[in-house]
């Protein structure tokens, strides 16, 4: 039996037809659209953490964009295991302290950098920590700089509103050792802020 | 200058950086497909390499070989696959320790899994540089090597084993007990860590 070019086209047509109007398919490209769409809300409403980890834990711009690269990555990778049990904040912050204190990260110039699809709207450069001379923030940064990687972790869950049991929950360490910690950093970062007193 | 007064500061600037970046979703999330895309075919190939490594050397082997001596080509086969299965399953336990790790889990969860894995790596390359003579021994019987009948199959026997001799010694003397004593280190601190509190 022999097809025409017609027939060949009319195949290739219900093909695609059938392709489109697959309703598996279709679900699960549905799917993934709003997997996409949550993740990226998520990312963007919590895009503070990602950018003081960086300040905290890497010491150039181009370190802190490579930090912020992998953490990106990574989260999207682990997205389809959070299952809503815990604040999204709280999900971000363990799997992104998990990156930059468990990690290794080779330096690969030619790397895709999702950094790029930030947009900063004042134009400055987000990453650079605030001059320590002119604000407190950017001294509270330098004092923490001197901490332990696992205390400025802690420092950084209380700052931002983190309960005890969060805390112990993100860190893997126990309320007690949270609250011993968290009153030995306050002390120590006291007396770095107030050398005269 | 008081911790929890500057609390309030921080959470300004949290806000403050939450209100000036904003991502450029659509292309960010083409560069995350295209990179996660990217990497499963990378670790496939590295996967692909790795593992059938031994074959080739067998293929090799078999397509260049004129067996002149059946029984030593037999004990040499025999001592070659023994050692490559030997290596292979050290190589494929530690894959499937790898896909155990999860990101979400805790900070000292992930790094005690992180420890355990780096240990596992370091005894089994002990353990390869401490068979590797067999699997060489393996290579010459099969190929039936006159190393011991000529003068220049003796010179080439005793460079080889000079060289490898020099490498098992300096990775078994030096190399390797710096490693296990910094992991046995890291591992002491997260027990410690654990019972704290």
């Amino acid at each position: 039996m022999l097809y025409s070019f017609q027939d060949k086209k009319t195949a290739y047509c219900d093909f695609f037809i059938c392709r489109v109007t697959n309703p598996i398919q279709t679900k699960r490209k549905k799917n993934m659209i709003k997997r996409e769409t949550d993740f990226l809300s998520a990312l963007e409403s919590n895009i503070s953490i990602l950018i003081k980890i960086a300040r905290v834990y890497a010491y150039t711009t181009q370190d802190r964009k490579d930090l912020v690269n992998d953490i990106i990555l990574e989260l999207w990778k682990s997205y389809p295991k959070f299952k809503g049990d815990s604040k999204i904040s709280t999900w971000i912050y363990r799997v992104s302290l998990n990156v930059a204190l468990n990690t290794k990260r080779k330096r690969d110039n030619s790397k895709v950098l999702f950094f790029d699809e930030l947009k900063v709207l004042d134009g400055s450069d987000i990453l650079d920590i605030p001059n320590a001379n002119s604000s407190e923030i950017g001294l509270l940064y330098q004092c923490i700089e001197l901490l332990s990687e696992q205390n400025k972790a802690i420092i950084l869950l209380y700052l931002d509103d983190k309960s005890y049991e969060e805390i112990s929950q993100i860190l893997g360490i126990s309320r007690t050792n949270v609250s011993t910690r968290l009153n030995r950093i306050k002390e120590q970062l006291r007396k770095q802020m107030n050398p005269q007193k | 200058m008081e911790l929890d007064a500057i609390k309030n500061s921080w959470k300004q600037e949290n806000l403050q950086i939450a209100a000036n970046v904003q991502l450029n979703k659509s292309a960010l999330m083409e560069k995350i497909n295209k990179e996660t895309s990217w990497m499963k075919k990378k670790n496939l190939l590295v996967l692909l390499f790795r593992i059938p490594f031994p074959v080739i050397i067998l293929i090799l082997l078999f397509t260049n070989i004129q067996i002149r001596n059946i029984f030593n080509f037999y004990v040499g086969l025999g001592l070659f696959l023994g050692f490559a299965s030997f290596t292979l399953w050290g190589l494929i336990g530690y894959y499937l320790k790898l896909r155990i790790l999860d990101l979400t889990e805790s900070y000292l969860e992930n790094k005690k899994k992180i420890s355990e894995l780096e240990l596992f790596k370091l005894k089994m390359t002990k353990r390869n540089y401490c068979s590797s003579p067999v699997g060489i021994a393996g290579i010459f019987l099969m190929i039936n090597m006159p190393l011991f009948t000529t003068t220049e199959g003796a010179i080439m026997l005793l460079l080889i084993m000079t060289i490898m001799a020099i490498s098992i010694f300096v990775n078994l003397r030096y190399i390797l007990p710096a490693q296990f004593k910094r992991l046995n280190k890291e591992m002491e601190e997260i027990r410690k860590l654990e019972e704290e509190g």
